[in-house]
């Protein structure tokens, strides 16, 4: 639709210096060498990653996710990530089915999450909903609900 | 928990705040406009508020929409009896007596939004629900057994407080008979029939034909829909048959739903250069044009550990669509064949599921400027509708494996500086960004009794109930998002 904007930009990352020909590396090459030093490792400080934690959900932990409404019922979790800039990925499942397609993730501030709507069917009834979030580290947080689908609704 | 903490801290004065409302207050916001495109905000309270139910809050015309004040409240418990005449009453030494108890299901939705809750009825008739407070609900009572009682339906009810409903009684109504039979006389037992009212589309409870096709159901005057429609394991297309119903009057309804003679349909589903046979790919079969009958059916079936699939269609056009698990690498594919009449078996041989493919972008701002933190959302168009999800990186950029076919993407902003913005894309064509568009602001509180909701989840909605933003509430119940026109 009108948002995408065909053939802007193909490459992977911005060209963000350029100066007559010369790229990044070559001025700072030619900075180090008449400071003469040749090589210089780079410093890498120490960030342990921190793992995400899922700090609000519907329903609240360990309680029942009841689906009695013609238009189903949604299930979300908000998740806190203190590395700034971590991607999250988000895993739906219900046992006995398997992952679940049609969670959508949301930004929110500081928060970001994950919603899935389940519709009304009673396949669902008795089987336990999980979101399992995990970091780029593959560090994780989980909340699990059992469902309960009010029959005949 | 803080909300919990300033309740108890201020009680008294949000019940203050609360009654200052006055009586033009409107618990769930404006009433449902069936007509306008009218802003629906869905609201999912969570873990601070427990005693909060998921309702939604309407938009009126006119409203200012940098500023909504959206005050929702616990839910009320609305009970009552339900009961009906019964031919064979409990105990009874006469047979037949009214006002007995019904098992059944009484509901309660606001028509249009997620507010609602369902409750079955006890021993003796009785139910107990709890619903948000507001205006616009549908009250519906369906017995159980469809056959002997009547439902009942009731729209624009107003909930405001707790509410006792008394006794509602289904009586007797008038019965709806007839036949469903195949090839013009066979009657056709275990088919499904239900009966719909036209004017709100509630359903009555599942009714099965017997061993000779024939059925009752009973109804209050009005005017209807008959529904017939297979049950697992039978191919017997959907039809649609309306109808009158009039006081103390029996309506006939015969029903034909043409030849059942099926054709066995088979076939065996591979990934991508018919390597490896795929288990567990679901196959949805339409029909699009049934040889004898002007009725739909759909069905579904699933691979085994061979790939293979074998189900009995009726004759005449099918779309199929083979969908695999949403974890597999593989994307969803679909079909078009024709069963001729008179034909036992078609063989749809393999089938080649094509692998999803590597998509990447970026999220731009209007003036080019790559825009991180991007929640991506592509979803499939048909199928099961899949939804793959990511985030953009600090350069704006994302990836994601996707089906080769045209998605839907929408991309939700971590701020408020750019709308939730939707593009359709095809991944296999299609190169190039996203650019983020500036949209409208959509902001105000969500209060409960005068105190902020905190942390509850937003989702803004046409009357469609197509998503345009989602959102979460910060601590003190304020939102802020923006959206595309709508």
């Amino acid at each position: 639709m009108s948002h995408f904007r065909p053939n802007h930009r193909n490459t992977r990352h911005p060209k963000l210096f350029n100066f007559k020909g010369l790229g990044l590396w070559h001025a700072a090459c030619i900075f180090l060498f008449l400071k003469g030093c040749y090589f210089w490792l780079p410093i890498e400080e120490d960030h342990p990653n921190a793992p995400p934690v899922i700090e609000y959900s519907s329903p609240e932990p360990e309680n029942i996710f009841r689906i009695d409404t013609p238009a189903g019922s949604v299930a979300w979790v908000s998740v806190f990530d203190p590395d700034q800039g971590d991607v999250m990925e988000y895993m739906w499942t219900i046992n006995g089915l398997g992952p679940q397609g049609t969670a959508q993730a949301f930004m929110s501030g500081n928060y970001q999450g994950s919603s899935i709507q389940l519709p009304l069917d009673p396949l669902y009834n008795g089987r336990v909903l999980t979101c399992t979030v995990f970091d780029p580290s593959g560090a994780s947080d989980r909340r699990s609900w059992t469902i309960e689908v009010e029959e005949g609704s | 928990m803080i909300a919990l903490l300033l309740v108890g801290m201020f009680g008294c004065a949000s019940m203050d705040e609360s009654l200052k409302m006055g009586s033009d207050y409107a618990p769930g916001g404006a009433e449902l406009d069936t007509e306008g495109n009218q802003l629906r905000i869905d609201i999912i309270p969570g873990e601070a508020t427990p005693f909060l139910d998921p309702q939604s809050w309407l938009v009126e015309d006119g409203d200012d929409l940098g500023d909504l004040n959206i005050d929702i409240l616990p839910s009320v418990p609305v009970s009552g009896q339900l009961v009906g005449y019964s031919a064979t009453p409990y105990g009874a030494e006469v047979p037949g007596a009214d006002e007995t108890p019904v098992d059944g299901l009484v509901s309660m939705f606001r028509i249009g939004t997620i507010a609602g809750a369902s409750a079955s009825t006890d021993i003796n008739g009785r139910f107990s629900l709890q619903v948000p407070p507001s205006t616009g609900y549908q009250l519906s009572a369906i017995p159980t057994d469809g056959r002997t009682l009547p439902f009942y339906v009731e729209v624009n009810s107003n909930v405001t407080e707790q509410t006792d409903l008394g006794v509602i009684d289904l009586g007797y109504g008038s019965p709806i008979y007839g036949r469903v039979t195949s090839d013009g006389v066979e009657g056709v037992q275990g088919a499904s029939i239900r009966l719909i009212d036209d004017e709100t589309g509630l359903q009555g409870s599942e009714i099965l034909s017997d061993e000779n096709g024939h059925f009752i159901a009973r109804g209050h005057p009005g005017e209807y829909t008959l529904a017939v429609s297979g049950v697992t394991g039978r191919s017997i297309p959907t039809i649609r048959t309306p109808l009158t119903v009039l006081e103390d009057q029996g309506t006939e309804v015969n029903v034909e739903v043409g030849s059942l003679n099926t054709a066995s349909v088979y076939g065996q589903v591979f990934g991508e250069g018919l390597s490896t046979p795929q288990r567990d790919v679901r196959i949805r079969f339409s029909s699009d044009q049934l040889a004898e009958s002007e009725g739909t059916l759909v069905i579904e079936t699933e691979t085994d550990g061979d790939g293979v699939f074998n189900r009995s269609l009726l004759p005449g056009r099918w779309l199929a669509e083979f969908i695999p698990p949403y974890e597999s690498d593989l994307a969803p594919a679909g079909m078009t064949f024709t069963i001729d009449d008179n034909q036992s078996m078609l063989d749809l041989s393999d089938i080649a599921l094509p692998e999803r493919v590597t998509f990447s972008s970026y999220a731009i701002d209007p003036s080019g400027n790559p825009v991180s933190g991007v929640a991506v959302n592509a979803r499939e168009l048909g199928y099961d509708e899949f939804i793959r999800s990511t985030t953009t990186d600090s350069d704006g950029w994302f990836e994601l494996k996707l089906a080769p076919h045209p998605m839907a993407f929408m991309l939700v902003p971590p701020g408020v500086d750019f709308a939730v913005t939707h593009a359709l894309i095809d991944p296999v064509s299609d190169k190039g960004s996203v650019a983020m568009s500036r949209g409208e602001i959509i902001e105000g509180r969500i209060t409960s009794r005068g105190i902020g909701v905190p942390f509850a989840l937003l989702e803004v909605r046409d009357s469609d109930g197509l998503l345009y933003a989602t959102s979460l509430s910060d601590s003190d119940g304020y939102f802020s998002v923006r959206v595309e026109g709508f």
